[in-house]
């Protein structure tokens, strides 16, 4: 049986069609979500739908998720981006017991039970700092494209303290820092530090237990990956598909009705 | 009169809905209820529907879903026309005192005067929220109380306006133990709009000797409020005024209790309402005799709708404990469209709802009762009642509501949840609430629905 | 520099017999908002959002207390079935009356109600004012009386000539209006507004003193009562010359009476004690005045009307015309502004 899971987020919008008697994603597609998440959630839909060759009548359950989960008016149900990453997460990486999840406008920490179920969940506040969209910011400040941040903050020797993670003020400081000839390379890697800085203190207030589990576009940056294991101070993996976690979840819980 | 009105089954309804039901409603009816009873002033009739209230600027209103009884109808009309009653108040020369920063004790004694009314500007923190506006929160900021502190700075900016209650005859402000940014809300109205009588709220006494020192101290200080209160109204305060003004504020926190346990118990009421009717047993909404009506109204209607076995919220909804007021109403109404209800809660009020002793001298006994309030003593003490009802009810995940800049919420949030989770094992969510606006924002709004989602999968 | 209260605080101060900081001003600014926002009179009235809109600009622009969604008068008898044709530039225009006599339009008064026609751009305007502002601003919606309903339902000449030979059958068409004119109020309560009763071929200059009190004022007391169930405080404006009926105005219940070619001081004195009045600004003298008299006038008008006992807004005495030029209604909100101040707040003696 076929189910589909949309993940409608800030950034982007995932699709994920799933086989559930071959236990394999059969098509995927990602596109900008942009400022009218209705008609995007519906046309990455359809194109996804269209690229594999389905037709409305070939698919079962479809199963909405991510921060605007209710544009998807057609989607049979929703389901919150926090348990559709858990369940999505957990089904790639059997042992996980701790999700880092850091998305376009959200970062969440979500502890699983040894069976995979929620057990407790935090989100960062309000504000963009210690966000996606904080690190797109500032990449768009020193006009350095952001999937270079990478492998630029690798060659970093020093990094930088950076004082503030609010995004306005963190600008007029990195600026500051670029009048001073201060190396890209040392403040893109300044800022990692801050940001798994922050996303690890938010852990802190759960029980972190291993394996640890990295997702969210964030995830795909090396750079954030190497800071948050040296934040956490224990073994942290990228989710087999950083960007897919949620969506592959929410089809999952399109084949459990 | 006997009249004919009977309310139908019992459940939440719609804005639009209830104006369905408004227009059943008999003539005669709306001609029953005035406030300031025995009066009957054209003016002082209250049974009007949300409808109404929106019109004159109370947007929230409209996403929000209420009890369809008429207890419920007559408890909103009650409590939206509380500004235009004050003024009421003073248009019949009443005198209008303002207890601020108050944890119960002081209305009690103003309202033992006869021809006063007190009245708690602090409440009107909730006027932004339920007319989704700035307007408040603006003033309060240009007179130098921005966003770092919580939603009670509206209270500064209700001041400054002068027209959302009279400008009071006496302003009375306890201080002390008490909220921080609130005493700063006291400090900017005794700078700028009116002479201020301060009371000392001491902290929760932590031995025998204490509780008496304290208890002097508040005596003496509550003497000197008398000493005001009879200058401003000429009246001397004799001890059986003050009794009964004690047993008349007993017979409504009774009457609170028991509709809380019917509410949070047996599922009769919204958790909407019994948080306004909760909010009630500090000040009366300004007119204690109807307000007893009012709750006396309810709990009639909550016992009846047990013996017929008649609920608002499913039996099997998700078990929720709530603490601190979630300061924006939409979050009430929005957990019970989501499968759950409450049935525990510590609102910063619970002190209100303790009876005071009856046969102690009255100001002792009115001193007693602060000094055994919840919210002087630690985030433990403030919790000890919660808990209790939480695990009778058996409670299966607990919302801690923090307001940013609250000093009773920001920074006790966190110690509440861990005491919570080391107390009762079960899940907390905490949060701060979104500045005033028309919908629940999109984070607030996955961490609740996480939050339901996670509890079903527990059960 | 920005004003201590909104006008929804100041209205709210009004309607409870409370001073206020200054005098509120209402220019009847209807239609005029979209010839001052440059949009087309046919978009206006039959498109609410865009209504809406030109209301909003044109309230900030004009600097004036209230949102009136309104386009003319014809609103209740058009939703039951009366045919408007739609100038470009220019009012709906009543073409075709939904009965030509009053003996066909009888038989089919006890039919139940059901309102068409324009009614959901009312409502479409309503909702979209009241959520962009109505916590600051009250919002206004005109509501045709019975009477000026009925009179839209059959041919004008039938409906006259029935006034002096067949009264009882006029009655049963003003029964049928005011059922039909409480729907509609019904509706506008819903969307968020507060109704404004507008009975202006009810005026004196229409009907005479005892007509009025047989056939229009039973159904505005109705209509008022109706609005008084939900405790609202209704405004009541009659065109024209209503001098012989200013003393039964408030026979009608209203709380607010809003009045037009009549002498200001007189109202006050036979009246203020009773209800708040409104008025009276000379439309065709804010249309062809220049702005300089009409400042002056108007600052004296506003000196008389403050005094009124139960409370004052500056008004004009009827709809701001479609031409005014700017200027002119700008005096008359500058002259409004400058003589409308009252003490505020009373200063209360520190003891």
């Amino acid at each position: 049986m076929l189910s589909a899971g949309i993940d409608v987020g800030s950034v982007n919008t995932k699709v994920v069609i799933y086989d559930s008697e071959r236990d394999e994603m059969v098509a995927t597609r990602v596109a900008p979500t942009g400022m009218k998440p209705r008609e995007q959630a519906e046309k990455v839909f359809q194109e996804c739908c269209a690229g594999a060759g389905l037709g409305a009548g070939d698919l079962g359950m479809i199963v909405a998720t991510g921060y605007a989960r209710q544009s998807a008016g057609f989607a049979h149900r929703t389901v919150t981006e926090i348990t559709a990453t858990a369940t999505g997460i957990r089904r790639w990486h059997p042992g996980c017991r701790t999700i880092i999840d850091i998305g376009g406008q959200d970062s969440k920490v979500i502890l699983l039970t040894p069976a995979g179920a929620v057990q407790e969940f935090v989100m960062n506040d309000r504000c963009a700092a210690g966000t996606g969209s904080f690190l797109e910011f500032i990449a768009r400040a020193l006009g350095v494209p952001i999937e270079k941040f990478g492998e630029l903050s690798q060659c970093s020797q020093q990094p930088v303290l950076l004082s503030s993670l609010c995004v306005v003020m963190a600008e007029s400081e990195i600026l500051s820092l670029v009048a001073a000839d201060v190396r890209q390379e040392d403040i893109i890697a300044g800022l990692h530090q801050a940001l798994a800085t922050r996303v690890v203190n938010m852990a802190r207030r759960l029980t972190v237990i291993p394996d640890v589990v990295f997702t969210g576009g964030t995830a795909l940056n090396e750079g954030m990956l190497v800071a948050l294991k040296r934040a956490l101070g224990v073994e942290v993996s990228r989710a087999q598909f950083p960007l897919l976690g949620a969506a592959f979840g929410a089809a999952l819980a399109g084949t459990a009705v | 009169m006997v009249i004919d009105y009977q309310d139908p089954p019992a459940r939440r309804v719609t804005f639009d809905e209830w104006d369905d039901l408004f227009a059943r409603i008999p003539d005669e009816l709306i001609e029953q209820f005035h406030y300031f009873p025995p009066n009957q002033e054209p003016w002082s009739k209250y049974l009007f529907p949300p409808q109404t209230f929106a019109i004159y600027g109370a947007r929230h209103l409209r996403r929000l879903k209420f009890d369809n009884s008429l207890a419920a109808l007559r408890l909103w009309g009650f409590v939206q026309n509380e500004g235009e009653r004050l003024f009421r108040a003073r248009q019949i020369r009443r005198k209008v005192v303002a207890v601020m920063g108050d944890l119960g004790p002081l209305a009690v004694i103003v309202n033992s005067f006869p021809g006063c009314v007190a009245f708690y500007p602090d409440c009107w923190w909730w006027t932004p929220f339920a007319m989704e506006s700035k307007v408040l929160l603006n003033k309060a900021e240009e007179l130098g109380m921005g966003e770092a502190s919580c939603f009670s700075r509206a209270a500064l900016g209700a001041f400054a306006k002068h027209s959302y209650f009279p400008d009071p005859d006496l302003v009375i402000a306890a201080t002390g133990a008490s909220c921080d940014d609130y005493s700063a809300v006291e400090s900017l109205v005794a700078g700028r709009y009116s002479d201020v009588l301060w009371v000392e709220t001491p902290r929760r006494p932590v031995n025998e000797d204490e509780a008496d020192r304290f208890e002097q101290l508040l005596v003496a200080e509550y003497q000197q409020v008398l000493k005001a209160l009879a200058d401003l109204t000429g009246t001397e305060m004799t001890e059986a005024l003050l009794s009964d003004g004690i047993r008349r504020a007993n017979r409504i926190r009774q009457a609170t209790e028991q509709l809380k346990t019917l509410a949070y118990q047996d599922g009769v009421l919204p958790a909407l309402e019994m948080m306004v009717v909760e909010f009630g047993c500090l000040h009366y909404y300004s007119d204690l005799t109807e307000w007893t009506g009012v709750v006396e109204h309810l709990l009639q209607t909550a016992q009846k709708r047990k013996e017929r076995g008649e609920r608002v919220v499913p039996e099997d909804a998700l078990r929720l404990g709530w603490i601190t007021p979630p300061a924006d109403p939409l979050l009430l109404t929005y957990v019970e469209d989501r499968g759950a209800r409450l049935v525990s809660t510590e609102y910063v009020i619970n002190q209100a709802l303790v009876l005071i002793e009856e046969t102690l001298p009255p100001l002792r006994a009115i001193a007693r009762s602060l000094l055994a309030a919840s919210l002087i003593g630690s985030s433990r003490s403030r919790l000890a009642g919660f808990l209790r009802e939480a695990v009778e009810r058996e409670a299966e995940g607990v919302v801690v509501s923090g307001l940013l800049g609250g000093s009773h919420c920001a920074m006790e949030s966190r110690l509440i949840a861990d005491y919570i989770k080391s107390r009762l094992s079960i899940p907390v969510l905490e949060f701060d609430v979104a500045p005033p606006n028309k919908a629940i924002d999109r984070q607030t709004r996955t961490r609740i629905d996480a939050f339901l989602e996670l509890l079903r999968s527990r059960r | 520099m920005s004003e201590l209260l909104t006008p929804r605080e100041r209205f709210g101060l009004l309607v409870i017999d409370e001073v206020q900081d200054r005098v509120p001003i209402f220019p009847l600014l209807t239609s005029h908002a979209a010839v001052v926002t440059g949009v087309r009179l046919r978009d206006y009235y039959t498109n609410g959002e865009v209504l809406a809109r030109c209301q909003l600009q044109a309230r900030e622009f004009y600097q004036t207390d209230f949102i009136s969604i309104f386009s003319e008068v014809g609103i209740v008898a058009e939703a039951l079935g009366s045919e408007f044709v739609y100038p470009e530039d220019d009012l709906p225009v009543l073409s075709s009356p939904r009965w030509t006599e009053l003996e066909r339009a009888v038989p089919e008064c006890g039919a139940e109600i059901k309102l068409g026609g324009r009614v959901k751009v009312y409502l479409d305007a309503i909702n979209y004012a009241w959520e962009a502002c109505a916590d600051i601003v009250p919002v206004l919606a005109y509501v045709p009386a019975p009477f000026t309903t009925a009179q839209q339902l059959v041919e004008p000449e039938s409906f006259l000539l029935g006034l002096l030979e067949k009264p009882e059958m006029v009655k049963v068409l003003l029964d049928y209006s005011t059922r039909a004119v409480q729907e509609f109020c019904r509706l506008l309560i819903r969307a968020g507004a507060l109704p404004i009763i507008v009975d202006p071929l009810a005026s004196g200059s229409v009907l005479s003193p005892e007509q009025y009190r047989e056939f229009a004022l039973p159904g505005e007391r109705e209509i008022i009562k109706f609005l008084h169930r939900y405790d609202l405080d209704v405004v009541l404006h009659i065109c024209g010359d209503t001098s012989g009926i200013v003393t039964l105005l408030p026979e009608t219940g209203a709380d607010l009476v809003s009045v037009d070619l009549v002498d200001l001081g007189m109202v006050i004195k036979t009246i203020g004690q009773e209800v708040r009045v409104i008025g009276n600004f000379h439309t065709s003298d804010l249309w062809l005045s220049n702005p300089e008299d009409i400042y002056e006038r108007v600052v004296a008008m506003v000196k008389q009307g403050k005094n009124c006992p139960r409370g004052y807004v500056a008004a004009t005495g009827c709809e701001v015309p479609l031409a005014t030029p700017v200027a002119n209604l700008r005096a008359f909100v500058a002259g409004a502004r400058e003589a409308s101040g009252y003490q505020f707040p009373i200063l209360r003696q520190r003891e």
